[in-house]
């Protein structure tokens, strides 16, 4: 069961799953212009495969929503993450 | 997410007794933990938990029990993908085992000669817990007749500063710790080896313990890792006075970076004269990966035997300056 998540939910969860994959790139000055509410490109963020994997198995942790490592390259911004992340959500609770 | 939720030591814990009954266990225990995965991420946790602790002897096993799985089948792609990953996919007369001797650190031996013949590694993980690579391609390169390896795990994600899980809350005293678990000195030599935010670490354990060789492959200079520790509220003057100590014998230290990348770059160059090391750049490397370059370039197990051999190769030895640079192929 997923759960309901919201714009600023999404966010921290993004914040969060960066520090955990991207912990070098992810660095100081991105981490406040993240929180300032700039959209990060994930190319700039410089993640390898594993990098993605422990990405998308943070935020499928975090909320239950299953976002794959091959759909991270369609998706290039933390943004568009987001954005994934609140419609994946909402669209479940439609089920519901 | 509990599917994926497991330590790899439940998975290979050696309750069977030989060797090929533990191999047959832990691939049984395999089968049954990836059977509860309903996702492609709930499937990544745990073989990426199982390519930091895996042995070169299990991926072969587990290699060709999956291969007459079907073609589609997630667990076949996997261990073919990191099968391909092998350096040299050689089938030693003695082969590396586990032993974990804690959660935080595990040890890699065989039944094949004594201390007094090989060279004990202490490996110092980075933020994945592995040195950039699976744990068995590493493994894969070293004789394990000349070399044990205990793999250091920083499960807080500290740089080691709030130590190693089973060992101590601290550095200092999880490495007092480990040499009540193993004698560096009953070794033939003793090297401290970490990648990326391992690599300072290793540096520091080196002094500390008086070891032959540190290797910092990718690591970082001391203000970061200082200002770091300050705000993880531990005090950095410990660190700070272990870096200015000079104990004799002082033991060689290398700071390996990848040219191409300017944080690395930068780092080792910073490091290079607050501590006697050599510098030695990588060229035709521009991420901040040495050991993934070396793998992908097929040079992993001749670069390995240039760190850890009983002599530093000549281009190693040398030490680098902004005038001449050598090329460590």
């Amino acid at each position: 069961m997923e759960r309901a998540i919201r714009a600023p939910r999404a966010r921290d969860v993004v914040f969060e799953a960066l520090k955990t994959a991207a912990p070098q790139t992810f660095d100081d000055e991105l981490r406040r212009a993240f929180l300032a509410g700039t959209s990060l490109k994930l190319a700039e963020l410089d993640m390898d495969s594993l990098a993605k994997m422990e990405f998308c198995i943070a935020v499928e942790l975090a909320t239950g929503i299953t976002l794959l490592p091959s759909q991270l390259s369609e998706l290039a911004s933390t943004d568009a993450i987001e954005r994934r992340l609140c419609e994946a959500a909402v669209s479940l609770k439609a089920e519901e | 997410m509990s599917a994926g939720a497991m330590h790899p030591h439940a998975l290979f814990r050696p309750h069977a007794s030989s060797a090929s009954q533990r191999l047959e266990q832990a691939l049984r225990l395999y089968r049954k933990r990836i059977g509860r995965c309903r996702t492609e991420n709930q499937r990544n946790r745990v073989h990426i938990a199982l390519e930091n602790y895996m042995t070169p002897l299990e991926v072969r096993h587990f290699a060709a029990a999956l291969a007459t799985d079907p073609p589609e089948s997630p667990s076949r792609n996997w261990i073919a993908g990191l099968n391909a990953l092998m350096p040299t996919k050689r089938v030693r007369p003695a082969e590396f085992e586990r032993r974990g001797v804690v959660n935080g650190a595990t040890l890699y031996t065989a039944e094949a000669g004594s201390p007094k013949e090989k060279t004990l590694v202490l490996a110092f993980g980075g933020h994945f817990h592995r040195l950039m690579v699976p744990t068995p391609s590493v493994l894969d390169c070293l004789d394990p007749t000349l070399f044990d390896v205990i793999l250091l795990r920083d499960f807080s994600r500290t740089f080691f500063a709030k130590g190693i899980f089973g060992l101590g809350d601290d550095f200092f005293a999880a490495i007092a710790a480990l040499r009540r678990h193993v004698d560096p000195g009953s070794y033939r030599s003793s090297i401290a080896l970490g990648s990326s935010a391992g690599g300072l670490p290793a540096v520091l354990a080196a002094i500390l313990l008086r070891l032959k060789r540190g290797v910092s492959v990718g690591g970082m200079d001391f203000p970061y890792f200082a200002g770091k520790l300050d705000g993880w509220g531990v005090s950095a003057q410990p660190y700070a006075e272990l870096l200015a100590s000079r104990p004799i014998p002082f033991p060689e230290l290398l700071l390996v970076y990848c040219g191409g990348h300017e944080i690395d770059a930068g780092a080792a160059v910073a490091l290079h004269p607050r501590v006697p090391s050599r510098l030695v750049e990588i060229r035709n490397c521009k991420g901040h990966g040495v050991f993934p370059t070396k793998l992908r370039q097929g040079r992993l197990p001749s670069f390995l035997s240039k760190l850890l051999g009983p002599q530093p190769a000549p281009e190693l030895a040398a030490t680098i300056s902004h005038v001449a640079q050598e090329q460590l192929g």
